[in-house]
């Protein structure tokens, strides 16, 4: 019974001396070598992926990023704290007030499952982690996992050296970078892991042709579609894949499994998410989707019957399934069309379609930053080399198409025509660029150091055809060692590339991405400065106003506002309701008495806004100014643009008109700011933004007084006054 | 939780109670030898609980904050001709006093001096210029013999019991300066207004070509402000109307002899504007969903529930149920989505039962009661409305078993297929 067994007698152990033999055995093969290595490449590949992107740890702290990730975190902390059902049926009412948001609803909530998931994990394995440094580190942490997803993508594509390359190149590509750095806790960061992913296991399916492969994809769609609304450049870019291998001749059998498959399983799964639901079936985004499945199919059946029927009965099947498919189709197209139930003329078709059609009819879609389309700086910025590789990937592609190539130029291509459109897709043309890249780098280094390492074998392979030729072997030779050095020089200039591409994307990684936007720094050395003071007004809010109190801000703030300052805003950067965000921009565009009417009718408490005037912070509310009046007079017209420029010039300075010096946004951003001075030899209340004196430095407030402005004037809140207690 | 709805108005009987015992009255007066003058007047407030302490408006210790706290509730202001005060009062003090919630009675006369015209302007309402007088050449009283053109006796008195008592048989006499309400002055009422034949004018001034003068039923002689506080104002247009001797006087109008309405009258207003008369005061409020009595933190959508709150009319101290038809109740999310009368049970309980609209968002119930006379009742309280979870629809509905059959049909229809195909070879 006793477990402890005295040591006399055989022991069951090895030895030391015989496990290093046993290992020394094992090491000595060829296969287990390059094993070993590979591991070692891809564990320190994964680590790669995830250390460069902590430069904002480092050099800031352990902080949740920008905007939206604020959202996230607070849905995730609401997810870990009231469980999953009361997240399902979330309505949250401290948003959107007095709208609220239907939260469970209208959230893809794969990025918060995942959260919720690796910290209850860590909790089950005692390790006392936060919640806020698991949602800090789950982009460096999917990024680890896309790269070794690229490597198994690579290896599916072509072999396992692409793989490697791929894994490498996809570790440090900026494009991607710039939406997975710790604490950019968005949807990107885990949506990109299940892009590849999909892809991967979609290609896998293709190549196996079977229906476990195809539901193994159709789960990663899941996931995909769970985190973030690009899931449709997905269940979009598959069909046209099977539409062009059937133009193309190379339909098989096993893509129709796959297919057949992915549809039925892949639909039903996306459905589940509350989001998404019914939309999977009936909108038309997904027309092709559902589409490619019907058409598949009917030219099954056809192929079916075509082998039962003689060629004339088959001839007039044709014939007559195709009268009444295209009579079918039409009249219930007209059918749709007219009830409302299809409508393909909206904003966001023509927007894929025209790229400046947001621009000029849907403002608040246009004032995003990220919707503005893409400059080729932004390509070399993004990819660096691979822009210059992903063509010869395209060539290799070409040059040997396979199922898998084929659908990586798909993807491909299409990709870099969306990344065209909006800056922000060029996150998914990134790992189409490192895939096409990893093609071209490892196909040249393949053929490089093959005939640069076995010249024996380089001149038995040219020597029939140098004979062919009619080549003498003294010619044989010299070609031979001009080959070596071209070679030599290839390989050469492949690694200065590559060298160039890593030290980019750190540079690019250090310097560009990795700012959290809510805390700044300005200068370097001793000069530094920091300005801490979105924090500091958050907190502000969440200590001294009442625990309902209602902030009005423009509604790039809102989730700031209700993550850090715990208080119920007006709108948010979830922006559903068009109208509401129009109220506001109204009421920050109107003159003093006009907005308090708003503001009373609203029950806002504080009127919050954002002023670099002072410290130089370019990104402030007069910048976006113009925006809230183009949005709020697109719902009501009494709001013109015109009103605010003088003579097309958009300018707070004394050549401002009266309605843009007498809004409420220029006097809650100027208030007071005329008795100082900003900058040495230049008047008071010189803008350091604009590079002005500012145009009426009196600014009398009747119904707001200033409650609290932050350090740096970056910040400003005001409180509204109730009416006044005797008029 | 059965002691509750008993403990709490007792508990709000004692805190009125003690109120109503340290009311007390400051009164500054021109000068403090003329007290005997209004002496009814005074007497009268003393009867009703009063504290009344009268001083001279240039006394020197005047002051009504000490160290934070305000040292009277109301104030009289029986000094039209003064331009300043002595002690620590100021038109500021005034002011604050009246922004904290204390009440403020001031009588004027054509005589009234620039610091009370601003202050009564303070309130929102315009008294004429200096030396005017209203003058009504029809519907004015004789008075000892004395045929007065000045001394009005046809004013309007208004009918709101509540704030001036009546109806009145007698008329009030009246004999000062005129007074107008601007037309979007939205808390202020006519206590009395002037006949429709008078007109206000400033017998030693030239007249403006042509003139503009106050005129008719436009012009105010007493006017009743409440402020959004609920703090009372009364600006009457003259001093002379509290007095004795227009209290016992008999008076000659149109060849009629009358006793005055002045005493009943001023002393009623006096009581509205020290808090004594129409003070409701709502409390309890609370709403639960009809079948439960639990207060939630929202609703859902479509949901019955019952609205309650309590109100009480404070009549000389003393609560007793407040009965009224026309307090709404508005549910509101951006625009009132139910606006309907509250239902009273008789004790003071007002009550509505409705359903929750089928919209979600966040919404409030709203009540902004401000009926003539009586203070404002203005109660929001924000109460979520959420849409269906997810698990709240209804299963198997009967207008799906037509899905349901096509559904079942075909896993049917699969498997025997399935197994035809496989197996009838």
């Amino acid at each position: 019974m006793s477990p402890v067994k005295p040591s006399s007698g055989p022991e069951p152990y090895v030895s030391h001396a015989s496990l290093f033999e046993t290992a020394k055995r094992y090491l000595t093969k060829t296969k287990s070598q390059e094993l070993l290595l590979r591991s070692i490449i891809l564990i320190f590949v994964y680590l790669l992926a995830f250390c460069i992107r902590l430069f904002s740890v480092l050099r800031y702290e352990s902080v949740i990023h920008e905007f939206d990730p604020y959202f996230n975190y607070r849905s995730t902390i609401n997810l870990v704290q009231e469980g999953f059902y009361e997240f399902w049926n979330w309505f949250d009412a401290e948003s959107w007030h007095p709208l609220g948001r239907v939260v469970g609803g209208t959230v893809y909530p794969g990025l918060m499952f995942t959260a919720a998931i690796l910290y209850k994990v860590s909790q089950f394995l005692t390790a006392c982690i936060k919640l806020r440094d698991i949602c800090v580190f789950t982009a460096p942490f999917f990024a680890g996992n896309t790269a070794l997803i690229a490597y198994l993508f690579g290896k599916e594509l072509k072999d396992t050296e692409t793989g490697l390359v791929a894994a490498a190149l996809m570790a440090v590509v900026p494009g991607y970078i710039s939406r997975s750095v710790a604490g950019s806790f968005d949807n990107e960061a885990v949506a990109i892991f299940a892009l590849v992913t999909t892809f991967y296991l979609w290609v896998r399916a293709v190549n196996q042709g079977t229906i476990a492969s195809a539901v193994l994809a159709a789960f990663a769609y899941l996931y995909m579609a769970a985190s973030w609304g690009a899931y449709v450049f997905i269940s979009n870019l598959i069909p046209l894949y099977v539409i062009i291998m059937f133009v193309s001749g190379r339909y098989s059998r096993r893509i129709y499994v796959a297919y057949t498959t992915f549809w039925a399983v892949g639909s039903l799964l996306a459905m589940q998410v509350r989001f998404i639901g019914f939309n999977h079936v009936t909108s038309n985004e997904l027309l092709s989707f559902n589409g490619v499945f019907v058409g598949l199919q009917v030219w099954e059946a056809l192929v079916f019957l075509r082998t039962k029927l003689g060629t004339k009965q088959f001839g007039q099947l044709v014939y007559l399934t195709a009268v009444a498919a295209g009579a079918v189709g039409a009249a219930g197209t007209a059918i749709l069309v007219l009830s409302g139930k299809l409508n393909p003329w909206t904003g966001r078709f023509w927007t894929l379609l025209d790229p400046t059609y947001a621009k000029k009819f849907i403002p608040i879609v246009a004032s995003v930053s990220e919707h503005q389309p893409t400059t080729w700086a932004s390509y070399i910025f993004d990819l660096h080399v691979l822009v210059f590789a992903a063509p010869a990937g395209l060539y290799f592609c070409f040059k040997r198409p396979t199922d898998g190539t084929i659908f990586l130029t798909v993807f491909a291509l299409t990709a870099i025509y969306f990344s065209g459109i909006m800056v922000r897709l060029m996150l998914v043309a990134a790992p189409a660029f490192v895939l096409l890249s990893a093609i071209a780098v490892s196909s040249i280094l393949q053929s490089a150091s093959k005939e640069l390492r076995t010249p024996a074998a380089a001149e038995t392979k040219t020597s029939p055809v140098a004979t062919r030729r009619g080549r003498t072997s003294a010619s044989n030779e010299e070609n031979i060692t001009t080959k070596k050095s071209t070679n030599l020089m290839i390989l050469g200039l492949t690694f200065l590339a590559l060298w160039s591409y890593s030290s980019h994307s750190v540079w690019v990684t250090s310097e560009a991405y990795s700012s959290p936007s809510i805390v700044l720094i300005s200068g370097w050395g001793p000069h530094r400065v920091v300005l801490d003071d979105f924090r500091e007004a958050y907190y502000w809010l969440r200590h001294n106003t009442a625990p309902d109190a209602k902030v009005m801000s423009w509604w790039d703030y809102g989730y700031q506002i209700t993550a850090m300052g715990n208080r119920t805003v007006i709108v948010d950067n979830n922006t559903w309701n068009n109208t509401h965000i129009a109220t506001v921009g109204r009421a920050m565009a109107s003159n003093e008495t006009e907005a308090y009417k708003i503001m009373r009718q609203l029950d806002v408490d504080y009127a919050l806004v954002i002023f670099g005037g002072m410290s130089g912070y370019s990104s402030d509310d007069i910048n976006k100014f113009l925006w809230m009046v183009r949005i709020g007079g697109g719902v009501f017209p009494v709001i013109k643009e015109s009103d605010y420029l003088a003579n097309g010039d958009y300018t707070v300075s004394s050549r401002g008109t009266q309605t843009m010096l007498n809004s409420l946004m220029y006097k809650l951003s100027y208030y007071d700011f005329g008795n100082i001075m900003t900058e040495h030899g230049k008047g008071t209340g010189y803008d350091r933004v604009r590079n002005y004196e500012i145009g009426k430095k009196d600014v009398q407030l009747d119904h707001l007084y200033e409650a609290f402005t932050s350090e740096h004037w970056i910040v400003r809140i005001y409180r509204v006054k109730d009416l006044e207690n005797r008029f | 939780i059965m002691a509750r709805p008993l403990l709490l108005p007792l508990v709000l009987l004692a805190a009125l109670g003690v109120t109503s015992a340290s009311k007390s009255v400051l009164v500054l007066l021109q000068n403090v030898n003329t007290a005997d003058k209004y002496s009814k007047f005074f007497g009268s407030l003393r009867d009703y609980g009063f504290d009344v302490s009268v001083k001279g408006v240039k006394d020197s210790t005047l002051k009504l904050k000490e160290y934070g706290t305000w040292l009277y509730d109301d104030l009289v202001l029986f000094a039209p001709q003064t331009e300043g005060f002595g002690g620590k009062i100021d038109r500021q003090v005034i002011l604050d006093f009246v922004d904290s919630g204390h009440n403020v009675l001031m009588a004027l006369n054509s005589d009234a001096s620039e610091s009370m015209r601003n202050l009564a302007a303070e309130f929102g309402i315009d008294v004429d210029d200096r030396g005017s007088k209203v003058y009504d050449h029809f519907s004015h009283a004789t008075l000892n013999g004395k045929e007065d053109h000045t001394l009005i006796a046809g004013g309007n008195i208004v009918d709101v019991p509540v704030m001036v008592g009546g109806p009145y048989k007698e008329p009030v006499l009246f004999r000062g300066i005129a007074s107008v309400i601007p037309g979007d002055a939205e808390l202020a009422t006519v206590a009395l207004g002037a006949p429709s034949t008078s007109y206000s004018h400033a017998p030693k001034q030239a007249m403006l070509e042509p003139p503009s003068l106050m005129v008719g039923s436009s012009i105010s002689l007493v006017t009743a402000v409440q402020a959004r506080n609920n703090a009372r104002v009364v600006v009457a247009g003259s001093l002379e109307m509290f007095t004795d001797d227009f209290f016992d006087a008999v008076v000659t109008v149109n060849g009629v002899s009358t006793h005055t309405a002045n005493w009943a009258f001023t002393v009623t207003l006096a009581r509205w504007a020290f808090q004594d008369r129409g003070v409701l005061v709502a409390s309890n409020m609370r709403h639960h969903l009809l079948g439960s009595d639990e207060q939630p933190w929202g609703y859902r959508v479509n949901d019955d529930v019952e609205f309650l709150v309590d109100v009480v009319e404070v009549d000389g101290g003393v609560p007793k149920p407040f009965a009224a038809d026309d307090i709404q109740l508005e549910f509101i999310m951006l625009n009132p989505y139910i606006r309907q009368p509250l239902q009273h049970d008789g004790n003071g309980t007002f009550s509505l039962r409705f359903k929750v609209p089928d919209v979600y968002g966040v919404f409030k119930y709203y009540i902004d009661y401000a009926h003539c006379g009586y203070s404002y009742i203005k109660l929001t309280h924000q109460v979520p409305v959420r849409p269906f979870k997810h698990n709240e629809y209804e299963r198997f509905l009967v207008c799906a078993y037509p899905y349901y059959a096509s559904a079942i049909s075909i896993m049917v229809g699969f498997f025997a297929l399935g197994f035809f195909y496989l197996y009838n070879k």
